[in-house]
């Protein structure tokens, strides 16, 4: 595996799976595991720590972590934003694999999310270019994952439903715009969604 | 026998502590989730029958008590509100909106909120974020009998 040019790039060799020999896509490192109640609660930050100014990164042959290529790690020179960029996906990563076992909500019973909408939205999460404001994500109380963009970062929605993906751009605005559902197979975010997801 | 709720009263939603701990900067907080396994509706106290929050605060308590008699750990901490005309003036793209009706079988103060007929997921849930901007900050409470608040 060797690091491409851009800042959030890792080319991926020798892959074994069912996908192409050689893609290129961004350097997901995240964890999964179940949820823990000592989670990172507690941990303090805000949207300044978001990395800015990395590359597009997004390419229509990217092969997510879930395709499970044959790829050692790398330890090439990131920027302290691309390294803040990772972590805080990884964090994602962390929560939203979590939800399969118990998700939060606010009105004192147990919920959940459904696994395969969980396991999508990881591959969402790894789909994200680095050039990507992070969202933050909730269980949706259906069964699925919302990723919620908003504040200064921007105006969107992507609610992941198994195996596909919707888009509200500008809720609340005369530029309001719903897209999908449109499928998502964990590789490749749909160009009609990724050309409305907040950047820097 | 259900009243019809004015646009000019308040309601409020009774927040309990989530069961689990959670990253509080990755997760964004949807309050009102309106879980399919209830109907897409959820809970509110109309302010005509709770007109302070100390009312509220009371029926959370009441709520709290009857859950842990229920063997579930719930923990009343607050309540948001929000105005009636308020939430019914939001509308998703193609025309989806919140519905409030009383519903009295659940105590005189108790109303649901749910969507139009014919919603789809983006309607849902654009409208879950567009909500929680039609409620105030939370109004904080610990329950008496909560032995965490005791010295």
């Amino acid at each position: 595996m060797t690091k491409a040019s851009g800042s959030d790039i890792v080319r991926y060799e020798g892959n074994s799976g069912p996908f192409p020999t050689e893609v290129i896509g961004a350097a997901g490192s995240g964890t999964t595991g179940r949820y823990s109640d000592n989670f990172s609660f507690g941990i303090s930050g805000s949207y300044s720590d978001i990395a800015t100014g990395t590359t597009g990164a997004y390419s229509s042959t990217y092969v997510p972590a879930l395709g499970t290529p044959n790829v050692s790690s790398t330890t090439g020179t990131k920027s302290p934003e691309q390294l803040r960029f990772e972590e805080r996906r990884s964090r994602l990563i962390e929560a939203v694999s979590g939800m399969k076992h118990s998700a939060p909500n606010w009105s004192g019973t147990a919920s959940v999310v459904r696994e395969e909408s969980a396991n999508s939205a990881v591959g969402f999460l790894r789909c994200l270019p680095g050039d990507a404001f992070l969202p933050r994500v909730a269980p949706d109380g259906e069964g699925d994952i919302m990723f919620v963009w908003d504040g200064p970062i921007g105006n969107c929605v992507v609610t992941v439903e198994k195996r596909s993906l919707h888009l509200v751009s500008e809720p609340g605005t005369a530029n309001v715009r719903h897209i999908g559902p449109l499928q998502f197979l964990g590789f490749r975010i749909p160009p009609t969604i990724m050309a409305h997801i907040p950047r820097k | 026998m259900a009243e019809l709720i004015p646009d000019s009263d308040d309601v409020s939603r009774l927040l309990f502590e989530p069961v689990m701990r959670f990253d509080r900067d990755l997760i964004w907080e949807n309050v009102f989730q309106f879980p399919t396994s209830g109907g897409q509706t959820e809970s509110l106290v109309w302010r005509k029958y709770a007109a302070t929050v100390a009312e509220v605060h009371a029926l959370g308590c009441g709520h709290q008590t009857a859950a842990r008699q229920k063997g579930k750990n719930a923990a009343y901490f607050g309540g948001i509100s929000g105005n009636v005309g308020d939430i019914r003036s939001l509308k998703s793209a193609n025309g989806i909106s919140f519905t409030i009706d009383h519903f009295p079988n659940e105590g005189q103060e108790h109303a649901h909120i749910g969507f139009t007929a014919g919603s789809q997921k983006n309607d849902r849930n654009s409208l879950k974020v567009l909500l929680r901007s039609k409620f105030g900050a939370v109004e904080s409470h610990i329950c008496p009998a909560d032995p965490a608040s005791q010295p």
